[in-house]
């Protein structure tokens, strides 16, 4: 199995792909198999596309409605940020069927996002802006008869982009452990899943009101696979980089699964024929998503550049001799081809289609991915224990030298403007002494130097009445030492930081694709590319929807 | 303010940050809000009384005065839970015998501390109540106990003898919260429901003091520590 020192390393993480381990897939899944049913209950929507709308989604033992409210937005004030005070659409996971008070109640309180107040009832908050450039494109296109240009949709992927989802409390709204006894929930960030595939639902639904609006002699509907490609977009900052920190035995299980999965496949002797087919197809599939995936940024442009070749030298590979794949380990052998022949966003485009492979090997390892243990501080621990604990597993945070400046760059901060998480220089910016605390790096270091001035069988309980201040670090290191895969293995204030790495990879066990890097800080992405429509829930295939192409023109 | 669960734990957080407690001790101070205020305890009003009686220095960290007894540092003063649970939870398999806290400031707090964070064995915290009967909170193997008018589990285990002697009458709070397991059942239900009643004065003191995490807004961080354009038309 990799190791963490090699998988939780920033370079690797920032390669990630998704897979169908990831929660979106989960989640479709049980769409699929339990048959939900999603319909819109309310579309009370003038001819601009303004008001409101409600979707049910039904599943076998609940029901939960995705609450919109839509109202106009100037341009100037369209914002992926957190500083945003207003957006395109607004929008609530509500828990079950909204009365006309709950109606009322959140159409007050939904476009406020953060600044409103909500209730447990409400399980998930959200808010979407349109892309323009997509948007207005689609929706003239129908108005005019005809479908959008295949390009544009594959330039952007999606209509309206969500700039944040909130759930598990946050203002007022349901808190996880309500939730977590509902199956349906049980696995991690379901709830988020299911409010942003019935956001999708709305945006498409959208669209095509107001083109049928503006043109109803003409108007066509979209194509349906033309609404498969199209997803939801995402922009994602800095919040979601903290989260991997500070819970440390969740980021362990997600890893550790993906890694487990991976060495199944990885140890599988032979391959069925069928089982060859599906890894050629896919491999097919593959390049023409990559093919489809554009970016702005010039760094990740070329990784894209080279990843595209790289699968050209893989399928050659692959077809070079024409049992490479009927041989003993095959999926070893790919694997191993790409770590030694190949960049590393092949190396994990290269898990991700391996674990493709199994589903019935893979799938029931979702049940692994969510956990809400916390692991005790021991305080009997020996000194000497901890010091071997941090040479061994945090050998890593010995690279950074923090009498030099470049390892202690930035601090993490949240502004008092809404809270928004940012990054300051250290030498020039105020507010170092609020800095939130997830320089692991320098921490351990801190306390193993503390550690000297203490005897090898000394308590650590001692150490920590003594200095209080590394309580926080020891109980990590302790935390880390059961849960290997649960520590980024990272200096995150050191120049040259590229929190963007923490981002995708969080994404990619989401399920996003299409990495839209816009600098180190943030990205764009699409979620639910390729998923399928509510009207194709109920068939077979419903899970067959990785890596999506672009639809042929008819 | 009715708020969640989460705006509890995340109110007391950043407010024992702010107030200059260390990052280990103020996250479990801010879980044991939680695992109070999920029984429908008022956890915010007991960390808002800690915190406010450390910061005004009624209460200090703790000493050993003998091998079980831990004390204040200072004659005469109250012991802050928000250093003495740590202290006890750490200590928990080192020391074999009860562990006595003298003078503890918040005792409930202490508790739940300490119940949140083992996993393994018996806690028993009691103090007098005003008629010198005895009461306070048990936790072992079955579950925790209210030690009073009646019994009520909170279905936590946990392997530690700690013993808590106050020599003043400590909050009225801590008098006859827990009831009976039903009640218990019943309180928790209402939580999930309606969530958590947070005083004014208490959100007040939490936001105040949660504030000082936070960075006032400059046009160099609005411009560049988020990485992202202000506008994003495309």
């Amino acid at each position: 199995m990799r190791l963490p020192s090699e998988v939780m390393r920033p370079e690797r993480m920032g390669a990630a792909f998704p897979t169908r381990l990831s929660f979106m897939r989960s989640l479709v899944r049980r769409l699929h198999r339990e048959q939900w049913q999603i319909e819109s209950t309310v579309f009370d929507l003038d001819d601009q596309g303004y008001g409101h709308a409600i979707y049910a989604a039904r599943g076998p033992h609940r029901t939960y409605s995705l609450m919109v409210f839509s109202n106009p937005l100037r341009d100037d004030q369209r914002t992926d940020r957190v500083i945003a005070e207003s957006w395109d659409a607004c929008f609530v996971l509500f828990d079950g069927l909204p009365a006309s008070a709950e109606v009322k109640r959140l159409a007050v309180q939904a476009p406020r996002q953060e600044g409103g107040r909500f209730c447990p009832s409400d399980l998930i908050l959200s808010r979407a802006n349109r892309s323009v450039r997509l948007y207005e494109h689609v929706r003239d296109a129908l108005a005019e008869g005809r479908q959008p240009d295949i390009a544009r949709l594959a330039e952007v992927g999606y209509l309206m982009r969500t700039t944040a989802v909130y759930g598990n409390g946050k203002f007022g709204t349901c808190d996880r452990e309500r939730l977590t006894d509902r199956p349906e929930f049980a696995g991690p960030f379901q709830a988020e899943m299911l409010i942003v595939y019935l956001i999708r639902c709305f945006t498409l639904d959208h669209v095509e009101h107001v083109a049928r609006c503006q043109s109803p002699d003409t108007f066509v509907p979209m194509a349906s696979e033309n609404k498969r490609f199209l997803g939801i977009g995402n922009a994602t900052g800095l919040g979601m980089a903290p989260f991997l920190i500070t819970h440390p035995e969740l980021i362990h299980y997600w890893a550790n699964t993906r890694e487990i999965a991976l060495q199944k496949v990885r140890s599988m002797q032979w391959a069925q024929g069928q089982v060859r087919q599906r890894f050629h197809e896919l491999l097919q599939r593959v390049r023409g998503h990559v093919a489809d995936w554009c970016v702005a940024d010039e760094a990740q442009r070329r990784r894209i550049d080279e990843l595209s070749s790289d699968l050209v030298r893989l399928c050659a590979w692959v077809d070079g001799e024409t049992s490479r794949l009927e041989r003993e380990t095959p999926w070893d052998a790919v694997y191993c081809w790409a770590v030694t022949e190949a960049s590393i966003e092949c190396q994990e485009l290269v898990v991700s289609l391996l674990i493709e492979l199994y589903p019935g090997e893979v799938d029931p390892l979702e049940e692994c991915l969510a956990t809400d243990v916390r692991t005790p501080l021991d305080g009997s621990m020996q000194i000497e224990t901890l010091r071997n604990i941090i040479e061994q597993v945090y050998a890593w945070t010995f690279e950074s030298d923090f009498n030099d400046r470049a390892s202690n760059t930035y601090f993490w901060y949240y502004s008092e403007d809404k809270m928004e998480p940012r990054l300051g220089f250290r030498d020039n910016e105020v507010g170092a002494e609020c800095e939130m605390p997830i320089a692991v790096a320098r921490d351990v270091q801190h306390l193993y130097q503390c550690l000297s001035s203490f005897s090898a069988v000394t308590p650590v309980a001692t150490l920590l009445m003594q200095y209080p201040a590394h309580r926080h670090t020891v109980g990590r290191v302790q935390t880390i030492a059961q849960y290997p895969y649960g520590e980024v293995q990272a200096n995150l204030i050191a120049t040259g930081s590229r929190p963007i790495d923490l981002l995708r990879w969080k994404l990619a066990f989401f399920g996003a694709s299409k990495f839209d890097p816009k600098s180190n800080l943030w990205t764009r992405i699409t979620l639910y590319q390729g998923a399928p429509l509510p009207s194709d829930l109920p068939q077979l295939d419903a899970d067959d929807w990785c890596f999506p192409v672009r639809p042929r023109v008819a | 303010m009715q708020a969640s669960l989460a705006e509890a734990e995340s109110l007391v957080l950043k407010a024992a940050a702010g107030a200059g407690l260390e990052p280990g001790l103020a996250s479990l101070s801010a879980r044991a809000t939680r695992w109070l205020c999920q029984y429908g305890l008022p956890g915010t009003r007991l960390v808002v009384r800690a915190l406010t009686n450390w910061l005004e220095r009624r209460s200090v960290g703790v000493k050993w005065t003998g091998d079980t007894k831990l004390s204040a540092v200072t004659e005469n003063q109250m012991v802050s839970v928000l250093y003495a649970g740590a202290v006890v939870i750490d200590h928990r398999s080192l020391v074999r015998a009860p562990m006595t806290v003298t003078s503890p400031d918040e005792p409930l707090l202490l508790l739940a501390m300490v119940a949140h964070a083992i996993g393994d064995g018996p806690v028993e915290i009691t103090w007098p109540d005003s008629s010198s009967n005895r009461q306070g909170l048990q936790v072992d193997n079955d579950g925790c106990t209210f030690l009073g008018e009646g019994y009520c589990p909170l279905h936590r285990s946990g392997t530690l003898d700690l013993c808590l002697t106050c020599d003043w009458n400590p909050p009225a709070v801590t008098g006859s919260v827990l009831w009976n397991d039903a009640a218990l059942v019943h309180r928790q239900e209402s939580v999930y429901k309606n969530g958590v009643e947070i005083e004014q004065a208490e959100l007040l003191f939490l936001d105040q003091w949660g504030a000082k995490t936070l960075i006032p807004d400059s046009d160099i961080s609005r411009e560049k520590g988020a990485g992202a354009g202000r506008i994003d038309t495309d």
